[in-house]
């Protein structure tokens, strides 16, 4: 996050804001994000943003948001559960697809 | 779009298109940075995973290339060497610096890579790009929760 090309998001005091995006987290995890943000301060950073990604739906992923001290979210693909059972066997894309 | 947190600013990400198998390259993700629009920034998330089949994540993802009905899923560092078999290995800094240049050309702004050791093969193309100077593409990181401390 100290180097220059790390993406940052505007805050509303125009603050830079490393963007910081957790993909499926867990609830537990509410410290580790708050000593991800005093670590940040620690270092002169912005408070980092922190964005809550997994393939569930908006609704829990918003509860996990406020059960971590998350800031925003985001949605990632679709997982065809099979396939994770399936590892490097040329599961075909049009089967994952078709889960969307 | 995904609710805004706070007044006056929202971010969001959203999976617009693949380019190979979903799970491990280039879903496009899209940030509003402002409550202007006009201060879109849009990225990738680059998981990388074409390393060659020297790992079980490399032979995998090349695998899932290999039927000829994927093949022109290639991406440009890949090679189609028979009707149903193909080599993608993308670890070259040389590709990283092609790359680069592709992404910053079509307007991609930052990169989002998720992270692994440093000394494996999913890190080698995030080891590249910190070698390249001044690179047109930003970065910002991706961890999952089963590597983020609890």
């Amino acid at each position: 996050m100290k180097l220059s090309r790390y993406e940052t998001i505007k805050g509303p005091a125009g603050d830079a804001r490393p963007l910081f995006i957790l993909l499926s987290p867990v609830q537990t995890q509410g410290p580790s994000v708050s000593s991800l943000r005093m670590a940040a301060a620690a270092a002169g950073l912005g408070n980092p943003y922190v964005v809550v990604m997994s393939g569930h739906g908006v609704s829990d992923q918003e509860k996990m948001r406020s059960a971590i001290g998350a800031d925003g979210l985001g949605e990632y693909m679709h997982l065809e559960l099979e396939w994770a059972n399936k590892p490097g066997t040329g599961y075909p894309f049009e089967s994952n697809a078709a889960g969307e | 779009m995904m609710p805004s947190i706070y007044s006056g600013h929202s971010v969001a990400i959203l999976p617009l298109i693949w380019m190979s198998r979903p799970s491990y390259l280039f879903t496009i993700v899209v940030c509003f940075s402002s409550a202007a629009l006009g201060s879109l920034r849009v990225g990738s998330i680059r998981w990388d995973a074409w390393t060659g089949t020297n790992t079980t994540v490399g032979l995998a993802v090349t695998n899932e290339l290999n039927p000829q009905r994927w093949h022109y899923r290639l991406p440009f560092f890949g090679n189609a060497i028979g009707a149903n078999s193909v080599t993608v290995n993308g670890s070259s800094l040389a590709t990283m610096k092609q790359e680069i240049a592709f992404a910053g050309s079509y307007g991609i702004d930052f990169w989002a890579f998720v992270t692994y050791p440093l000394n494996t093969s999913m890190s080698i193309a995030l080891n590249n790009y910190i070698s390249v100077p001044k690179p047109d593409v930003k970065m910002a990181l991706i961890v999952e929760g089963g590597r983020f401390a609890t």
